[in-house]
């Protein structure tokens, strides 16, 4: 079971990196919005997993964006900021009676509500920390606020739609053996 | 010492995210030189290629907006051509041209990364040092104007796209030959900025922009858009001016990489002047 969750994320890696790269990096909505979908993977990570692995996993995957992008270090950076909160949201989001070791931070598992308010800040800071990092002019503070809260909307919708495509059926179907 | 280790121990998950967060950064600050040079050399390697699989596969769904597009700057250029024209009186002696001098070569690239959604949009081209290209050359496309190579490879070349707040392109108005600057504030990708226009010139909405020709790079009389607003600030002696650009960046896929034939000789001329003044 364990080998196989590993498998699974192993594979997950370079599919985030793709369809970012090629596909969502073309998608754009009105000119300027465009969904950050990678940072899901981030979000995906099994709750035990050290946290400094996470970090390291985070600018790798960042950086893979980068190269496809063009943009250097910009995903890397925002990524690794992320991946740095994601602890410290888990336990402030968490309820005391959580068991940390056993679930997966999906919908089947955690409820509906738990994962749309983690997934929501931790992509609200992601972007926000991309944006910053990508005018870079502090005279345009409000192309990056705009930006940033449109696009992480659009982000927050696909992630949400992935969530209950993917991860609400699979272990429901599983629930009964537990 | 022993103290500073234990605290940096107890505290690593801290100082390991100080260290990824600030070699991030320093990639970002880094662009001078070294970081684009391993982006292209890179991508040269891989994204590039990659990047080139998926617009072989994405190409097939432009095909034919493209060929559209290229039928009918076809039919402009044969417009042009010699073999439009007839000779009318019979008596015409043929002398070898002196007049015209050619300094301009257009060589054809395709676009293989074309983001138009950051704030600084770098692009690549399928064409490199290989094919003659060099840094510092405009590229242009059938509808308008893509942007100037930053750093070439062998086999692929990075362009600042005309969507990158380090592009300004010196263009005028085409009506009265008043010449500003063209930019892009970020936001929509359709709508640029023409900048240092004074305000007593004559401008009406509609209006043809050309590039000016003034720099070596783009040629003389390239359309790049159209005035969309004017904003009279009072006080102010220069127009804001909102314009559309001609090309629509988002599918731009055929480009024209333009090479300046005389450009080593106006550069000379340029710096013995300075080096005189």
């Amino acid at each position: 079971m364990a080998v196989n969750q590993t498998i699974t994320h192993l594979l997950r890696f370079p599919a985030f990196v793709l369809i970012q790269g090629l596909v969502l990096n073309h998608v754009s909505i009105s000119g300027y919005l465009n969904p950050l979908l990678y940072v899901m993977y981030l979000l995906l990570l099994p709750f035990h997993m050290g946290k400094q692995y996470v970090l390291l996993i985070a600018f790798l995957l960042g950086y893979c964006v980068d190269l496809l992008t063009g943009t250097p270090g910009m995903h890397a950076a925002a990524s690794v900021f992320a991946a740095f909160v994601r602890p410290y949201l888990i336990h402030a989001l968490s309820k005391r009676d959580d068991d940390e070791q056993e679930t997966k931070p999906v919908v089947s598992s955690m409820g509906v509500r738990w994962v749309f308010y983690f997934s929501g800040i931790m992509i609200l800071i992601h972007h926000f920390v991309f944006f910053l990092i990508e005018t870079f002019r502090i005279s345009e503070w409000m192309q990056v606020l705009t930006r940033t809260l449109l696009s992480a909307a659009l982000t927050l919708v696909v992630v949400m739609l992935v969530q209950f495509l993917f991860f609400s059926r699979s272990s429901r179907s599983r629930k009964p053996g537990r | 010492m022993r103290n500073l280790i234990l605290f940096v121990k107890r505290h690593n998950y801290f100082f390991l995210f100080l260290l990824l967060e600030g070699l991030a950064i320093f990639i970002v600050v880094r662009k001078n030189y070294y970081h684009k040079n391993v982006y292209v050399q890179s991508s040269g390697m891989m994204a590039g290629k990659v990047h080139e699989m998926a617009q072989g596969v994405r190409g097939y769904f432009q095909l034919g907006k493209q060929n559209l597009l290229l039928a009918e700057e076809n039919a402009r250029l044969r417009n042009a051509s010699i073999t439009a024209f007839m000779k009318t009186p019979e008596y015409i002696i043929v002398k070898e041209d002196t007049l015209y001098k050619r300094y301009m070569e257009f060589i054809p690239a395709q676009v293989i990364s074309a983001p138009v959604t950051q704030r600084n949009n770098n692009w690549l081209i399928n064409k490199g040092a290989q094919h003659g290209l060099e840094q510092g050359m405009g590229v242009v496309s059938p509808n308008g104007l893509v942007g100037i190579i930053v750093e070439v490879s062998n086999n692929f070349s990075l362009i600042y796209s005309m969507l990158h707040s380090h592009t300004k392109i010196s263009v005028m108005l085409k009506k009265n030959h008043h010449k500003g600057f063209m930019l892009w504030p970020g936001g929509n990708y359709r709508k640029g900025t023409l900048s240092d226009i004074p305000a007593h010139v004559n401008v009406a909405e509609g209006d043809t922009i050309v590039t000016s020709g003034q720099s070596l790079i783009f040629p003389e009389n390239i359309t790049v858009g159209t005035v969309l607003e004017i904003h009279r600030i009072a006080g102010e002696s220069f127009l804001e001016i909102q314009m559309e650009f001609s090309e629509d960046y988002n599918n731009t896929r055929h480009v024209y990489v333009i090479k300046n034939l005389m450009r080593e000789e106006q550069k000379a001329l340029i710096e013995t002047n300075t080096h005189g003044s």
